[in-house]
C-alpha cells in the first residue's frame, strides 16, 4: 500500500493528483475547525467529471493518514432499494471506522464479513464501538423500514459517544433524494459540529432538496470550478509520459481549452492524443498496455480509457485489445494484468478467454473463474502469466540466482534491502498467484549442477552456493487477493505482541466461516547465528494469530525471508516446520529476471517524480540550531515565490519538527538530517533523527482531550502543513512534511 | 549575534517588553526572568510586543503560558501585541488567546 495518497480503492495515487490546492487547503482549514469542535456541514457542487469525487478521496486519504479525524466516505449509488442502501451505507461506515482504528487501509480492499467487522469494532472503540455494532445490526435488519437516511445519523452518534471528530463525506448525495418518499437528510446530522456532512452534488438546488428549507441555512455550498489550466497541463503531460506517448504543445493547449469548458479531462486527453498525431485505437491500446505496468496509475488510466473507447466509436473489445497487445509483443505479465483489469464480469471473462484461445495466443487452462465485483480478476491473469513462467529459461534463472547475494551488513543496508524486498515481493505475489511450481528456484544443488555444466570457470568460482536454501519440495504459492503490509498484533490490535510481518491473501474471516483461500504470511528474519530461535518465534507468532482468529486455523503458508543465510540449527528448525525460506535479495533479482516490473523504491518524492530542487542539511543538537534550517527554508521559499505567511507556517512547522527530532534522538550528541525537495508543485521536507522508534513515542492527544502545556509540536505541525507523515525506521523516525505550493502571491 | 533580545520600557502604568528574534526555550526563559523581575518590582500590567519576533516555537510558548499564569495569579494582566499573522494563528491553536488578549498595537493594550 502506498504511503502517500488516498487509501480508498479507485483513488489516484498522490503523484497523479494535480491541482485543487486551494480546495484542499480550505478542507484543511475546515478540519482544523472540526478539531476545535466547530465543524460545519457543507456542500461541494460541480458538474459531473469536474473532480469532486477525486477531491473527496484525496482528502479522505490525508485525514486517514494524519489519524486525528475519522474520515468516512460513502458514494451513494443511483438505484438501490432503500433498505439495502441503508444497510450498505452502515456497512461502509463500520468498515472504514475499523480500518482507521487499526491504521490498516488494506482492510478497505477486503470483503470482510459483517460479523468480522462487528467483532473488531468493540475492542477498537469500546462503548462507541458497541454503538456502531448496534447501528449496523439495525440497518442490516432493515429498520427503520425504507429509509436510506437512517444510517446518516451514525457518524454523529458515534462522534458523541467516542469523543472523536468525524468527517462524513457523501458523494453523489443527490441520489438519496431520488426515491419517492425519502426524507431529507436528518437535521441533527446536518447540524452536527462533531461529525459534519460534506455533500458532493452537481447542482446547488440539490442542497435545498436534500436538507429541507429549514436546514439549508446550516450548510454552506461551494462551487467547484474546472481544474486550473496549469493543473490540466501537468496532468496531461504526466499521463502521456506514463503511457509513452508524445503530446505536443499544440495538443496540450487544445486539451487545456477543452478542459476549461468541459470536465472529464481524460476524454479530452484522448481526443487531444488523437488530434495531435493521428493517434488511433491501436495507439490507445498500446498506451493502455504500457500504462498497466505502472501500478495504480496505470490501472486508473486504463480503466478510464477502456470505458472511453466505445464512446469514441472505436470497435475495440477487450479481446481485440488484448490480442493486439500480444501481437505487438507486449510483455505477458503486463498483459495479464491488463486482462485481469478488463475482465470484471463473468460473461465477458468467458468470451474474452474463448477469444484468446481461438486466436491461439495463449493456452487457457484455468479451471475456475473467480469473480468479485470489487476485486481484480486474477485467474485470467494467472492463465496468461503461466505461459511466461513456464518459459523462463534456465539461464535467466541462473543469472538471477548468481546475482542474488546478500550485500552489506549494516542497519542502513538491511533497511534498504527490506524496502526493496517489500516492493519486489508485492510484484511477485501478484504474478505468482496460485502457481504450483516443482521447486523453489533457489535449489542450491541443482543450481550448482547447472553452473558446472555451462558456466566458465571464473563465473563458476564467483557464483558459489552462498545464500541459497535447499528446498526441493513442490510448493504451492498462494492465491493473492490483496497486497498489504503492516504490523499485525494478536487480537488485531497494534498493542500487545506485535509482529513485524507482511501478510497477504486472507479472504473472508475464518471466525465467521467465510470462504478462505490460502492464507499466506511472510516475515523478515535476520538469519545467521540463532536462526533456530528466530524460526521458532515466527512459528509461535503465527500460532498466536491463528488463536486470535486473525489467520485461518489451517492452511497458512508461512515464508521466512532472510537477511542472511540460516545457521545449521536454523536450517533444521525450518525443515522440521516445513517452512520455506528465501533471501529477499533473490526475490528482487528473480522479479527482474522474469521481466516483472519491480517498482523503484519510492523516496519522499515518489517513484515517478524527479525533484526540481534538493537540499540536504545536517544540524547538530545545539541551542537554536533549528534556526539555521529555518533561515535556509526561508530563502528557499522566497526563491519559490511563496508568500510571507505561508513561509512563516513552513518555518514554524520545521522548527517544531527539528525540536521533536532532537527530543527523541537516542544519541547523546544527536544530529538531525534534513532534506528539502521541490517536486510536482510540492515542497517536501524530511526530518530524520536516530533514536527511539515510533512505538516509543507518546501517542498524540486524542481529539477532545484537554491540550497540555507541552507536547504541542506535532499538533502544530499538522495544523500548519497540508500533509504530515511519520515514517518509522529501524534506527529512528522520519517526519515528512508535504506542502502544496501552487501559485501564491508575495505576501 | 544573539538570536533573541528584548527591551523594556516602564511607564504609564504598564511595562512594555519588546522582543526581537527567535523565541525559543532559551529566549522564553530570558523573557520569564524579566517578567518576574518586573513583578518583583511591583509591575502588574504587561505588554509583550512581538512585532520583531517572526518565529516562536511551542516550547517558548509553553513558557509564556507559565508567565501568564504567574502574572494573573498576582492579579495582573499580560497582553500580547503586534503578533504576525502566523504567530497569532499559533497562539490561537494553542489556546493562549483565552488567557491573554492579543492586540494589534500597544495602545490597544490599555483599552
Amino acid at each position: 500500500m502506498a504511503d502517500a495518497g488516498a487509501v480508498l480503492p479507485d483513488a489516484l495515487p498522490a503523484e497523479a493528483f494535480f491541482g485543487r490546492i486551494a480546495e484542499l487547503r480550505r478542507l484543511h482549514r475546515e478540519a482544523r475547525s472540526l478539531l476545535r469542535g466547530r465543524g460545519r456541514s457543507r456542500a461541494i457542487c460541480a458538474r459531473a467529471g469536474a473532480g469532486k469525487t477525486e477531491l473527496l478521496l484525496q482528502w479522505h486519504g490525508r485525514l486517514f493518514r494524519e489519524g486525528e479525524i475519522l474520515p468516512l466516505y460513502v458514494a451513494v449509488p443511483e438505484t438501490k432499494d432503500a433498505a439495502l442502501l441503508a444497510d450498505e451505507i452502515a456497512a461502509q461506515i463500520a468498515l472504514q471506522a475499523l480500518a482507521f482504528a487499526r491504521r490498516d487501509p488494506s482492510l478497505l480492499l477486503r470483503p470482510l464479513a459483517p460479523a468480522a467487522v462487528a467483532a473488531g469494532l468493540r475492542p477498537a472503540f469500546g462503548g462507541a464501538g458497541a454503538l456502531l455494532v448496534e447501528e449496523l445490526s439495525a440497518c442490516a435488519a432493515g429498520a427503520p423500514a425504507g429509509s436510506p437516511a437512517a444510517p446518516l445519523l451514525i457518524p454523529h452518534r458515534f462522534a458523541l459517544a467516542s469523543g472523536m471528530r468525524v468527517a462524513f463525506m457523501l458523494d453523489d448525495a443527490a441520489n438519496l433524494g431520488e426515491r419517492a418518499g425519502a426524507a431529507p437528510l436528518p437535521a441533527r446530522a446536518v447540524a452536527s459540529t462533531a461529525a459534519p456532512l460534506l455533500l458532493a452534488l452537481e447542482e446547488e438546488s440539490d442542497v435545498t432538496h436534500l436538507l429541507g428549507s429549514g436546514a439549508a441555512a446550516l450548510a454552506t455550498a461551494e462551487r467547484l470550478g474546472p481544474l486550473a489550466g496549469e493543473a490540466v497541463r501537468q496532468m496531461a503531460r504526466h499521463l502521456a509520459r506514463v503511457a509513452g506517448l508524445e503530446l505536443g504543445d499544440a495538443a496540450v493547449a487544445a486539451l487545456e481549452r477543452e478542459a476549461a469548458g468541459s470536465p472529464f479531462y481524460l476524454t479530452a486527453l484522448v481526443r487531444a492524443l488523437e488530434e495531435s498525431g493521428g493517434t488511433g485505437p491501436a495507439d490507445v491500446a498500446r498506451a493502455a498496455a504500457a500504462s498497466v505496468c505502472d501500478g495504480e496509475l496505470g490501472r486508473y488510466w486504463f480503466e478510464r480509457l477502456a470505458g472511453l473507447l466505445p464512446e469514441r466509436g472505436v470497435r475495440a473489445t477487450a479481446v481485440e485489445i488484448l490480442a493486439y497487445c500480444l501481437r505487438e509483443g507486449g510483455d505477458p505479465p503486463q498483459i495479464s494484468r491488463l486482462a485481469a483489469l478488463m475482465l470484471k464480469d463473468e460473461p465477458a471473462v468467458e468470451r474474452a478467454l474463448a477469444g484468446l484461445g481461438r486466436a491461439g495466443v495463449v493456452r487457457i487452462d484455468c479451471a475456475r473463474v473467480v469473480v468479485d465485483e470489487d476485486q481484480v480478476f486474477r485467474d485470467a491473469a494467472l492463465a496468461l502469466y503461466r505461459r511466461e513462467f513456464e518459459q523462463a529459461t534456465p539461464s535467466a534463472v541462473a543469472a538471477a540466482c548468481a546475482a542474488a547475494k546478500v550485500r552489506g551488513a549494516g542497519a542502513a543496508d538491511r533497511r534498504r534491502a527490506l524496502e526493496r524486498f517489500r516492493e519486489s515481493l508485492g510484484a511477485l505475489l501478484l504474478a505468482w498467484n496460485g502457481q504450483r511450481i516443482s521447486r523453489l528456484l533457489f535449489d542450491a544443488p541443482a543450481y550448482a549442477r547447472r553452473r558446472a555444466a555451462t558456466a566458465t570457470a571464473a563465473a563458476a568460482a564467483a557464483a558459489g552456493t552462498e545464500g541459497f536454501d535447499g528446498q526441493e519440495a513442490e510448493v504451492l504459492l498462494p492465491r493473492v487477493i490483496s497486497v498489504a503490509s503492516g504490523r499485525v498484533g494478536a487480537g488485531g490490535t497494534p498493542a500487545g505482541s506485535e509482529m513485524d510481518a507482511l501478510a497477504w491473501g486472507v479472504r473472508g474471516e475464518p471466525a465467521a466461516g467465510g470462504e478462505v483461500d490460502v492464507a499466506w504470511i511472510a516475515r523478515r528474519i535476520p538469519g545467521g547465528a540463532g536462526s533456530a530461535g528466530q524460526i521458532a518465534a515466527f512459528d509461535r507468532q503465527v500460532a498466536a494469530l491463528q488463536a486470535a482468529g486473525e489467520l485461518p486455523a489451517a492452511g497458512v503458508v508461512r515464508w521466512a525471508i532472510l537477511d542472511a543465510p540460516l545457521d545449521p540449527e536454523g536450517e533444521r528448525e525450518a525443515a522440521s516446520l516445513r517452512l520455506p525460506t528465501s533471501l529477499h535479495e533473490q526475490l528482487a533479482e528473480l522479479a527482474a529476471a522474469l521481466g516483472l516490473p519491480v517498482p523503484a523504491r519510492p523516496g519522499p518524492q515518489g517513484p515517478q517524480v524527479v525533484p526540481e530542487f534538493e537540499l540536504e542539511m545536517i544540524i547538530p543538537r545545539a541551542a537554536d540550531a533549528e534556526l539555521v534550517a529555518a533561515r535556509a527554508l526561508e530563502q528557499l521559499a522566497e526563491n519559490l515565490g511563496v508568500g510571507s505567511e505561508e513561509t512563516g507556517r513552513l518555518k514554524t512547522a520545521l522548527v517544531e519538527a527539528c525540536i521533536n527530532a532532537f527530543e527523541h534522538s537516542g544519541e547523546r550528541e544527536g544530529r538531525v538530517r534534513l532534506w528539502f525537495a521541490v517536486a510536482a508543485g510540492k515542497l517536501v521536507i524530511r526530518v530524520e533523527n536516530r533514536g527511539r522508534p515510533l512505538a516509543a513515542l507518546p501517542a498524540p492527544a486524542a481529539a477532545g482531550e484537554q491540550p497540555r502545556r507541552r507536547g504541542w509540536g506535532l499538533t502544530l505541525i499538522r495544523q500548519l502543513i497540508d500533509e504530515v507523515r511519520i515514517e518509522p525506521r529501524e534506527d529512528g523516525v522520519s517526519l515528512v512534511l508535504v506542502q502544496d505550493l501552487g501559485v501564491r502571491p508575495h505576501g | 549575534m544573539a538570536s533573541f533580545t528584548f527591551t523594556t520600557h516602564v511607564g504609564g502604568g504598564r511595562a512594555i517588553v519588546r522582543t526581537r528574534g527567535y523565541l525559543s526555550r532559551v529566549a522564553g526563559e530570558q523573557l520569564e526572568r524579566e517578567i518576574v523581575r518586573l513583578l518583583d518590582a511591583g509591575e502588574r500590567r504587561f505588554v509583550v510586543n512581538l512585532k520583531e519576533t517572526d518565529l516562536i516555537n511551542s516550547v517558548g510558548i509553553s513558557i509564556l503560558i507559565g508567565v501568564i499564569e504567574r502574572v494573573r495569579g498576582l492579579g495582573g494582566e499580560l497582553v500580547f501585541s503586534e503578533l504576525t499573522a502566523v504567530n497569532e494563528e499559533i497562539f490561537r491553536i494553542m489556546g493562549l488567546h483565552r488567557h491573554a488578549r492579543l492586540v494589534r498595537g500597544d495602545d490597544e493594550a490599555g483599552e
